[in-house]
């Protein structure tokens, strides 16, 4: 861990770039894709986390994430930026992840995720967020497996049509679709389950 | 044209530029122009990371990764170690088993008499019943005369223009085979 560390900082200092790094991952450095890794993993963890529900298929699916990038390095281009790439792997990986739990019946319970409260905020700031955040899952559980991805995928990650229709393996006039009517269900959702609550 | 289907085109534009076309309806409507503001506060509630990824251990994450890949990366190198290893299995496998008597061709069943003779085995002999078969040829006549000087036997009657007959009588062995002779049909001689 501590060699880990080390070679995270020495890259942080040195300046990187993911291009930089990327190379680098390629000749096995284990310490450059650690740091690949330290770069995106906030983002590619709270989007698993808000695609599947629940902490630990969202670090199954991080992981593997992470691992088919490493499997992959080859032939990912250069010059792209690695993130929407991630972000399709991830989406995918929740999806193998539903697909296994749905067929041994362990289904996530309805209702939200098990976050934790934030023990730096304050008291009334915990439970507003935590309550916020559970009723938002609540929602997009309720959503279709596609349009809630292709939702996430534009507001989370801030991708372009294309983006997310490459990552979803749809067309863009699909993905445009798709996203307009998941948020007009969410809002719709948010209206009839929780009324004057948001 | 219906709130709701400005409200579809309100969802689509909402990241973007409204038209001029939907500016003018929400000037006008304050349902659609309420709920701009509510896709906004969605959007914004969507974009903001969830209180659980602020707090994850990324450190055991990434230490969790970092070992599958250096797992992965043993895996790699001694990959091909270990195909040599199971290609030289395979192999042994296959040509192992034409050692073993156990697979080797049935012997052929060999002769009773041969058998017979080999005492000392414990296994009870085979009794492979003689192949008979017998033919009866009629010869050419033979002149008798020879036959008599070549056997010495006197009584060889002259049968005339009788043929004599000839049983041959095959047996088991290719090399053994029975020759009756007769002077004539119904006589022993």
């Amino acid at each position: 861990v501590a060699d880990l560390l080390a070679g995270t900082i020495l890259m942080a200092q040195n300046g990187w770039s993911e291009p930089e790094l990327l190379a680098a991952a390629r000749q096995d450095n284990v310490d450059a894709f650690e740091y690949l890794v330290a770069l995106h993993e906030r983002r590619i963890y709270a989007l698993a986390l808000r695609i599947s529900g629940n902490r630990e298929d969202a670090k199954d699916a991080m992981r593997e994430a992470f691992l088919r990038l490493h499997r992959h390095l080859g032939q990912i281009d250069s010059d792209a930026a690695i993130g929407p790439w991630l972000c399709a792997v991830v989406v995918n990986a929740c999806r193998d992840i539903g697909r296994t739990k749905r067929r041994a019946r362990l289904v996530p319970m309805e209702g939200g995720p098990d976050s934790r409260p934030d023990p730096a905020a304050g008291p009334e700031q915990m439970a507003a967020a935590h309550e916020r955040e559970r009723h938002l899952q609540a929602a997009l559980r309720r959503l279709p497996e596609t349009e809630r991805a292709a939702l996430l995928l534009r507001e989370m990650e801030g991708l372009s049509t294309r983006e997310v229709a490459s990552a979803l393996g749809s067309s863009e006039t699909t993905v445009r679709s798709q996203i307009s009517r998941a948020r007009l269900r969410l809002r719709n959702l948010f209206k009839e389950r929780f009324g004057g609550l948001r | 044209m219906s709130c709701e289907n400005w409200q579809e085109r309100i969802a689509e534009q909402i990241d973007g530029e409204f038209s001029s076309q939907v500016k003018t309806h929400l000037d006008a409507c304050p349902d659609c122009a309420g709920l701009v503001e509510e896709l906004d506060n969605d959007r914004l509630a969507l974009a903001t990371a969830p209180p659980d990824a602020a707090h994850a251990d990324y450190t055991a994450m990434r230490r969790q990764i970092r070992s599958a890949i250096l797992h992965e990366r043993r895996l790699r190198r001694y990959a091909p170690a270990m195909a040599a290893a199971a290609a030289a299995i395979l192999a042994i496998a296959l040509i192992h088993p034409r050692t073993q008597p156990a697979l080797r061709p049935p012997q052929p069943i060999q002769h009773a008499r041969t058998q017979a003779a080999t005492a000392a085995m414990p296994a009870a002999p085979v009794h492979v019943p003689p192949r008979r078969h017998i033919r009866q040829v009629v010869t050419p006549p033979i002149d008798l005369a020879l036959l008599r000087k070549v056997t010495g036997q006197q009584t060889v009657p002259d049968t005339g223009s009788e043929s004599p007959v000839e049983m041959q009588i095959a047996t088991g062995n290719p090399n053994v085979t029975i020759i009756l002779l007769q002077a004539k049909e119904g006589s022993y001689e």
